[in-house]
């Protein structure tokens, strides 16, 4: 056990012309309350700093970056060990600050000298007692699409999806970029003069020896190794560099919140490369940290192996971040065709609390990312007649069967235990593979399921209930019964699907692909609906003293009413193969002997290779 | 040492100018920003709104982002430069200590008294690295001890209260011998550990040295001393903090300790923390 002292801010009480007034200053407070005795002085170390301005008014002070680049490699020449950072000021190359840590093992180190660092006090402007703008990391959730958005919210590996609150999010935006421009705005009123500072940690017996030396520190020659420029041509420069980024990132933000105007990915891409030039427009930042940014080409050892932005490329050449033509195709904002089949820009930061979650988000992402390229196949085929249309509009109901399924699965997951004897099954199901049929069902957790009664308080028919489930804006949405599965995943997903078939295809299209394909696909490969509730996804019988049960809807065809045992799928194509002749079955006992049910359509079949055939 | 701002040869500032560019006579700090400021929009941002809704030209975007148009017509775009040329005038400077660091021996290295928390925060421990090191031994297979130089900041400590003084002075505990080597850093203690110390060792000390008239003022053990600090927040019956931030969760207590006993606490504290058990 120890005590340790750790006192900071003192730099207003001890300021001094000297090193050696300022270090008296602040022994004589030292000591009227401390018993200096008492201190263990092997171990004392202080923060001298040095602040030099101009005697001239409105005036700002800022190191040359080319002083800074050359004393990092001067000292590097001279000691070992050295841990060194060059912060570039506001994305130009004029400026910089820098820091030097010394390493432990070092003699330097043990001499006393433990951290260095100088840098421009124009920071302390965006200082908020050590928060500062844009240091909250989720700000990258910005960039998702609505869409993905409310499927990551809705629904997850375990069925619980993550928790976003987008508004939180803006205003946590606009909160930070409002400080900052009224940081700026309010030192141009003020015309503050800024200077430059240099600090250091040392030990106390450095401090003395450099008090007793201090006639060698010498001022006069620093002049020339910073810029003195005008004070508001600085804070308009920061001004205008930090704006031309946020409109940029506010624009292509609007982009991903209004549907139709440009493609989801690339403008997320968009967003992230701004917000990334955003944070480094207005003060010093270690840009070489941010690689995506920073990197032209790779280097040849990186696991990296895309190229990036090239920033370091530019300001080399232009001392200034402008960005190289070819990044973005400013017509219908999509990246540039040197980063188009790249990863640049793509990743984002998750959390560390839903970093469990991180492959079932990223398999959402991937899902509407295919949904996007299915439509922009669709519209350049552009003809509903097609065989190639008719495939991928088949595969679409693959896909939508499946989300829903997968959807309900892991509801039921949640709900029960799963008595399946083969575990990799639950897998299975939970990707949407496994049918929900009475006995996949029933073998779940027979105890826990109960079918649904003719007296059940909720008496719609079958063509209501899948209004319930699939449809959007009508009369269930101010019906409470909606109410848990408006942000179902599989929802979305139809909902896009149909959304994209009647843009691209026309409204008919649309229609006759949920009557003749999904409805009927879905009748003759699901015997089981869930049944909606108020308040839980789904609806439960609970009975005092029992295990709650969930309610079943099976469904029955016309044909098998007749009484006959076997029940066979109707063949397709044929007049009875339609979705109205499908009904709610309440009485008739179910079978062991029935049909399984019909395969999807090349569900065997990842959608990459769906694209790849019909490309072909 | 400290000279190391001393200005390199090509001071001028033209550090970088590559060979294509050289020829083009640079652009200072004001027409870039006047340049880009031609180009953006007056009715960006507004206040506490985000997005930008009008529709942004493809030339405009260049000349925001890309420069294209600050040169003269069919040249590269010109580099950014600064002409020193004004004379500069005499600079002032000055110097200050802004954070001193130390080790103290004992508790009575404050000589006015401290003010104590019998419920530290674990917020206000130090989390920043403050380049400092400290040896904590390992006990290898061997039976040899090795020391490691840890960083301060992931030491487990927790701040004991402040020292009685003109200046700010956070005086911290750092239990060193909690180190776990071989797993995540993390400098903070749990509420078994905090009430051990406090029950056991700090508070026992101080009922065997102060007088009734000083004890009567502090809380009687560690569990009283931490609902104390919730107390406001959870008996007001307000949830949501959020919707009243005058009321922050926790109340920091601070209780003072006059600086006559400190000494002879302090004793106490080294002889509990020689125990079995607490070493």
């Amino acid at each position: 056990m120890f005590l340790l002292l750790d006192a900071k801010d003192l730099k207003l009480i001890t300021k001094g012309e000297s090193v050696a007034l300022c270090g008296q200053k602040f022994w004589q407070l030292l000591s009227k309350d401390i018993n200096i005795g008492k201190l263990d002085t092997q171990y004392q170390y202080l923060d001298i700093g040095q602040e030099v301005w101009s005697q001239e008014k409105n005036r700002v002070l800022l190191f040359k970056r080319c002083c800074i680049d050359n004393s990092l490699q001067q000292l590097k020449t001279e000691l070992k060990g050295l841990k060194t950072g060059t912060y570039t000021w506001a994305l130009n190359c004029l400026s910089a600050n820098k820091t030097v840590e010394y390493s432990k093992i070092f003699p330097t180190y043990q001499q006393g000298m433990i951290y260095s660092q100088s840098y421009s006090p124009l920071k302390s402007l965006f200082d908020a007692g050590g928060c500062y703008p844009f240091q909250n990391s989720s700000l990258e959730y910005l960039s998702l699409s609505p869409d993905l958005v409310q499927s990551w919210q809705a629904s997850g590996p375990d069925g619980m999806g993550i928790a976003l609150d987008i508004n939180k999010l803006k205003s946590a935006y606009t909160y930070s970029r409002d400080r900052i421009l009224s940081a700026i705005q309010g030192a141009s009123r003020r015309k503050i003069s800024f200077g430059v500072w240099q600090e250091h940690r040392i030990s106390c017996d450095l401090f003395e020896l450099l008090c007793s030396a201090q006639g060698r520190i010498q001022v006069s020659q620093i002049s020339s190794a910073i810029w003195n420029f005008e004070n508001l041509d600085v804070f308009q420069y920061l001004e205008t560099n930090f704006l031309r980024f946020g409109l940029g990132l506010e624009y292509s933000f609007h982009g991903l919140q209004t549907p139709g105007l440009g493609q989801a990915k690339d403008l997320s891409r968009i967003f992230r490369m701004f917000l990334q030039l955003q944070k480094a427009s207005y003060t010093n930042v270690l840009l070489e940290s941010m690689g995506d940014i920073w990197r032209d080409f790779p280097t040849p050892n990186s696991k990296v192996n895309y190229p990036g932005l090239g920033i370091s490329k530019q300001l080399h050449q232009f001392n200034f971040a402008w960005l190289p033509m070819d990044t973005i195709n400013w017509n219908n904002w999509t990246m540039g065709s040197r980063f188009q089949s790249t990863s640049v820009f793509e990743f984002i930061q998750i959390h560390s609390g839903a970093l469990y979650k991180t492959s079932a988000l990223l398999q959402q992402r991937t899902t509407l990312e295919i949904l996007d390229q299915f439509g922009s196949l669709l519209s350049h085929i552009n003809n509903p007649d097609s065989p190639k249309t008719y495939r991928l509009l088949a595969y679409m109901v693959t896909m939508v069967i499946q989300n829903f399924r997968a959807n309900v699965w892991t509801a039921l997951a949640r709900f029960c235990e799963c008595q399946w004897e083969d575990t990799e099954r639950l897998q299975l199901a939970k990707e949407g593979k496994i049918s929900l049929d009475y006995k996949n069902v029933l073998y779940f957790n027979s105890e826990r399921f109960a079918r649904i009664q003719y007296s059940n308080k909720y008496k719609y028919s079958l063509q209501e209930r899948w209004e319930i489930l699939f449809h959007w804006n009508d009369k269930w949405d101010k019906d409470d019964i909606r109410k848990a599965w408006k942000d179902w995943p599989y929802r979305l997903f139809f909902r896009k699907c149909y959304e994209e078939i009647s843009q691209i295809c026309g409204i008919g299209t649309a229609k006759s692909w949920e009557y003749l394909l999904v409805q009927t696909k879905f009748a003759r490969s699901n015997f089981l609906l869930p049944s909606p509730s108020k308040h839980a996804l789904l609806q439960r019988q609970t009975k005092k003293g029992k295990l709650a049960k969930i309610y079943w809807v099976p469904l029955v065809h016309h044909l098998w009413k007749d009484g006959s045992t076997a029940r066979k799928l109707p063949k397709r194509n044929e007049g009875e193969d339609r979705w109205e002749f499908w009904e709610i079955d309440y009485i008739f006992p179910m079978s062991e002997d029935y049909e399984v049910g019909d395969k999807l359509y090349c569900e065997e079949f990842t959608p990459e290779q769906i694209i790849q055939r019909v490309m072909r | 040492m400290f000279s190391t701002h001393l200005a390199c040869e090509s001071n001028d500032g033209e550090s970088s100018p590559t060979n294509t560019t050289s020829t083009i006579p640079a652009v200072t700090l004001r027409t870039v920003t006047n340049f880009l400021r031609k180009g953006l929009p007056t009715d960006y941002p507004q206040p506490t709104k985000m997005g930008y809704s009008q529709r942004l030209s493809k030339e405009l975007c260049a000349q925001l982002f890309c420069g294209d148009g600050l040169g003269s017509q069919g040249k590269p775009i010109p580099p950014l430069s600064m002409n020193n040329s004004i004379e500069i005038a005499p600079l002032n400077c000055s110097y200050d200590i802004d954070s001193f660091i130390a080790k103290a021996k004992s508790l009575s290295i404050a000589m006015q008294g401290i003010r104590v928390q019998f419920c530290p925060n674990p917020l206000q421990n130090i989390t920043q690295n403050i380049h400092l090191f400290f040896p904590i031994p390992e006990r290898l297979n061997s039976g040899k001890l090795k020391y490691h130089q840890i960083p301060v900041h992931h030491i487990p400590h927790f701040r004991l209260g402040t020292i009685l003084s003109t200046l700010h002075l956070p005086l911290y505990v750092f239990l060193q011998s909690l180190y776990q080597h071989n797993s995540t850093p993390n400098s903070y203690l749990n509420n078994k550990t905090l009430q051990q110390w406090m029950d056991i060792g700090f508070l026992p000390a101080l009922y065997d040295h102060y007088s009734t008239d000083i004890l009567q003022h502090l809380p009687t053990c560690f569990d009283s001393a931490y609902m104390d600090v919730y107390a406001r927040s959870r008996e007001s019956g307000t949830k949501k903090v959020n919707q009243n931030p005058e009321i922050g969760r926790r109340q920091e207590l601070h209780y003072f300790l006059p600086a006559d006993q400190l000494e002879n606490i302090w004793q106490d504290m080294v002889t509990f923390s020689l125990k079995p058990g607490y070493n």
